[in-house]
């Protein structure tokens, strides 16, 4: 698994979280919402989503009721009270995250504020003489 | 590529899962309306539906998808016989305890079925093994389990202190 797809398995829940707070979902349209609104960048397998939720409803951040739409029946997921509190948490944790990475790459050449030409484009250090 | 239908990818996914049938079913019924999901897009969008079915099955990964879902729903599961035995025990010693006092001497045991409590203690060990655990089946046999422990630590007992 390369380092990405790390960085992206890390995130499912947080991902999942956020995205039923707006609204309850089932799996299928839980997959299409995520790669529409990261135009492509996250693109969930199901393999990992079903676990996921599963998972995510018997810690009781999630409840599910089935539903029929249009002929068919589906699993809908919504976020709990739980859930909302773990969201918030996990929101807090991805922000310090974010903030402290940010700054230790501000303070480098590979920093995002950092308006050189080429800057954020990974360059090797440079071999010890 | 031989073509498959959805209840074969349902089937090599069902071949991972040793789950109780409830649950089982519940899983593929949620697997199976995602792929016909896939397949109907698929269809919208002017794709082929056999192609569409296959990537979504190779998307699903049957193996991994297979043993986490085993994963996740084993441990849980596995609550579920470890409450569905504790609880009988657990409120026929709380039965034991309402009828027979400190001193080893015992309640009329036909006073106790007018009690409140007790019915609350009958409902109880019925309703939340049902309703908690979500295993009705295995709830009865619990509930049966309660009655023998209540007639034999309780009843029998109580009867031969009148």
């Amino acid at each position: 698994m390369s380092q990405l797809d790390q960085m992206r398995k890390g995130s499912t829940d947080f991902l999942i979280l956020s995205l039923l707070m707006k609204r309850p979902m089932y799996g299928y349209e839980i997959i299409q919402q995520i790669e529409r609104q990261s135009g492509g960048y996250f693109d969930m397998k199901e393999g990992l989503l079903y676990p996921a939720l599963h998972r995510m409803q018997q810690n009781g951040w999630l409840s599910s009721d089935w539903r029929s739409v249009d002929g068919r029946r589906r699993k809908y997921y919504a976020v709990t009270k739980l859930g909302e509190e773990v969201l918030g948490e996990q929101a807090a944790e991805w922000r310090t995250f974010l903030d402290q990475l940010y700054a230790l790459l501000g303070a480098n050449e590979y920093g995002p504020n950092n308006d050189r030409p080429g800057a954020g484009e990974y360059q090797p250090a440079p071999a010890p003489e | 590529m031989d073509p498959i239908t959805i209840d074969q990818v349902l089937e090599n996914i069902s071949r991972r899962l040793h789950l109780s049938k409830e649950t089982e079913t519940e899983v593929l019924a949620e697997i199976r309306t995602h792929l016909e999901d896939a397949v109907a897009d698929a269809a919208r969008r002017g794709e082929d539906e056999q192609a569409a079915l296959q990537q979504a099955a190779a998307e699903f990964g049957i193996e991994e998808a297979g043993d986490e879902l085993q994963n996740v729903h084993a441990n849980w599961e596995a609550l579920g016989p470890i409450g569905l035995t504790a609880l009988p025990v657990l409120f026929a010693l709380i039965l034991r305890w309402l009828v027979f006092a400190p001193d080893g001497s015992a309640a009329n045991w036909l006073q106790v079925l007018d009690q409140p409590v007790f019915l609350t203690l009958a409902i109880a060990a019925m309703i939340i093994p049902a309703y908690l655990l979500h295993l009705r089946r295995l709830a009865l046999v619990g509930w049966g389990v309660f009655w023998l422990l209540t007639i034999i630590f309780v009843v029998f007992p109580s009867i031969n202190h009148w």
